[in-house]
């Protein structure tokens, strides 16, 4: 009976209570959604690059490094030496590595030129290594891997033929439009940067570069592509390289000497520790959003709490009812904290019912046209934990109604005037 | 023993009121019909908020049912209420979300001890239908809102809800204001025929004397406060 009291009063109210119950429903879907989108958005960030324990460049900032080596933004200060490379990869401590050079691009996609040894040992997210979708790794000089998002957005298939772009940028006035190179693999979405990259091997990057000086072809000297393949395409520069090492225990003390190293200003960062310093200058944003929410969260329950306590004057002769026929004025305040927790719990539920449905109707949309891997499960302990909290914040704010009709049940009596 | 035994009993609202309820000796007995005449502003609802225990004098005493209502606790009282005394109230008497059949059967969920009589009888909902029926209220309304049902008929279902388990005394404040005479005339009689049947004791509070007839007994409130009753 107390159950069916408390859902045909509400019913009976149905309109304004609906009302509020949107309004707490919108609110707990928006204070979730972008703690789950948050807490995305730092998962994806910090699993760009996995597994890698130091990234080595030419010596500038520790996040400027880490920006254009992971995340393909900014540029490299300078180059370092194939020489340099070469000593510090065969440092006893180091397993394996990745070198890369970039500065070319192909409609606005970077070109990162690289070895095989990306395939086998890069790796993203939770140590996912790096799979091909449909074709192979770059064989030949003028081969080229092309990440998921650029394959899918310029529309390109195994076998096209791309030229390659000198500089950065989607309008390049010089193009390597000698040299071709034809697409023989597409990667797997990978929610990285990954997928807005163009692959060619270091040989390749050699190869269009040749007979090229400071940013410019060189009258005169040109090379076919037939011709530059019978040159010695060994770098003699790159950009920088990934380091995996046997054992993690050596990762300070390599990075030291990699720091000090004497022919070349060198810097090594740890990707880890420099994901979560880019991430606190990032972070403060989606802080601010989430304290937003927060109190569009408050303001919700509020508005319910307005609206059960202006319910309680058409309510007044109910509640006399109910006291006339026994109830306590203990079995009032109870029927009123039921139904404030209650609209909350519902609230919640229906929140995150709706974050559930937008965010499996967007996330195809959003890795299909954006390449943003959204996991679509917004509930974790942290979820609950909200939800708790916004439910006790509901049941203490809930008092005041509560206690206002255990106070006129007490006084108004049996007889109350209409 | 009495109903209700009320003596020397004094009720102010404030101290520095100058209206002062008094009843100087009251017997009602049990199964006794009791015609209450209160005009507005006699007190009528003050003496019903003290028969009931929501207030409680300062002086004098009451004894409803041979329990002193004073000398409880608030929500002994609460209970007593809810077992012993069934109301019905001049208008907007029913639960207005909860249909028919419901409202009859709520005083049965606010006390134990009425929802065993009623069990005792069989179900409650049989229980509820038999009353409802013998006032008169079609099978087919028993499911409707109770907004969605005439006044008259409001006022009888208000008869079963304070019929039901038998309370020993039926506290009926006005019921019949909202009612023209000939749904007045069918109310009374039908009222009095069930608190009969239920063997229950009744105080019928009105300002319309023409229905003294219908109760063995009547008073007015202005004579209560008199010595010689």
């Amino acid at each position: 009976m107390f159950t069916k009291l408390i859902t045909s009063s509400l019913w009976n109210r149905r309109t304004s209570i609906s009302l509020s119950l949107i309004s707490i429903a919108l609110s707990v879907c928006l204070l979730v959604g972008v703690e789950h989108l948050r807490r995305e958005a730092k998962d994806s960030f910090t699993n760009t690059i996995s597994g890698t324990d130091l990234i080595v460049g030419a010596r500038s900032g520790e996040v400027n490094l880490l920006l254009y080596s992971v995340f393909r933004i900014g540029n490299a200060t300078n180059n370092i030496s194939w020489q340099s490379y070469t000593d510090i990869a065969n440092e006893k401590s180091v397993a394996w590595t990745i070198p890369f050079s970039l500065g070319d691009s192909h409609k606005g996609f970077r070109v990162l030129g690289t070895t095989e040894s990306y395939f086998d040992h890069y790796l993203y997210g939770n140590k996912q290594p790096l799979s091909i979708l449909e074709g192979n790794r770059f064989k030949q000089v003028y081969d080229t891997v092309l990440g998921y998002q650029v394959a899918k957005e310029l529309g390109y298939k195994l076998g096209q033929k791309i030229i390659l772009s000198h500089g950065l940028g989607k309008v390049s006035f010089s193009q390597h439009e000698d040299k071709p190179f034809t697409v023989t693999g597409i990667l797997k979405p990978t929610g990285t940067p990954i997928d807005q990259t163009v692959h060619i091997s270091l040989a390749g990057i050699e190869a269009i570069h040749i007979d090229w000086q400071h940013g410019v072809q060189i009258p005169g000297l040109q090379l076919s592509a037939e011709e530059a393949l019978q040159q010695d395409l060994t770098p003699k520069t790159i950009t920088g390289f990934f380091v995996g090492l046997k054992s993690k225990v050596a990762t300070f003390s390599l990075q030291r000497k990699i720091n000090k190293y004497q022919q070349e200003p060198l810097m090594a960062i740890i990707p880890a520790l420099a994901l979560v310093q880019l991430w606190q200058i990032v972070g403060v944003v989606e802080n601010i959003l989430i304290i937003i929410s927060a109190f569009v969260v408050l303001v919700g329950v509020m508005g319910m709490i307005t609206t059960l306590l202006a319910g309680l004057n058409e309510r007044r002769r109910e509640l006399a009812i109910l006291r006339s026929l026994g109830a306590k004025p203990v079995y009032i305040f109870c029927l009123l904290m039921t139904e404030s927790i209650f609209l909350t719990i519902t609230g919640c539920l229906a929140g995150v019912a709706i974050l559930f449905l937008i965010l499996s109707s967007l996330s195809k949309v959003l890795m299909s046209q954006y390449g943003l891997l959204l996991g679509n499960n917004p509930l974790n302990t942290y979820t609950f934990f909200i939800l708790a909290a916004i439910t006790c914040i509901a049941a203490i704010l809930g008092l005041i109604p509560s206690f206002i009709a255990y106070r006129r049940s007490l006084k108004d009596g049996l007889t109350v005037k209409v | 023993m009495n109903a209700i035994e009320i003596s020397s009993l004094e009720f102010k609202w404030k101290e520095t009121d100058s209206w002062t309820l008094t009843v100087k000796d009251l017997q009602i007995g049990k199964g006794d019909k009791v015609f209450l005449y209160g005009p507005s502003g006699s007190g009528k609802t003050t003496l019903l908020d003290l028969l009931t225990g929501i207030h409680i004098q300062k002086s004098g005493s009451i004894m409803i049912l041979g329990q002193d209502t004073a000398a409880m606790k608030a929500r002994q009282r609460d209970q007593f209420r809810a077992d012993h005394i069934g109301f019905i109230f001049q208008q907007f008497n029913l639960l207005p979300y909860l249909n028919v059949e419901d409202n009859v059967l709520v005083p049965c969920h606010f006390s134990k001890r009425r929802q065993q009589k009623v069990n005792d009888k069989g179900s409650a909902r049989q229980v509820a239908h038999d009353l409802l029926t013998s006032l008169g209220i079609d099978r087919d309304l028993f499911n409707q809102k109770s907004t969605q049902i005439s006044v008259g008929q409001q006022q009888r279902v208000a008869i079963a809800r304070s019929l039901i388990g038998e309370p020993e005394l039926i506290i009926a404040d006005e019921p019949t204001s909202s009612l023209d005479k000939d749904a007045r005339d069918i109310f009374i009689k039908l009222l009095l025929q069930q608190v009969e049947q239920a063997k229950s004791t009744i105080v019928f509070v009105s300002h319309d004397t023409d229905l003294a007839h219908h109760f063995d007994k009547n008073f007015s409130i202005q004579e209560l406060a008199q010595d010689n009753l």
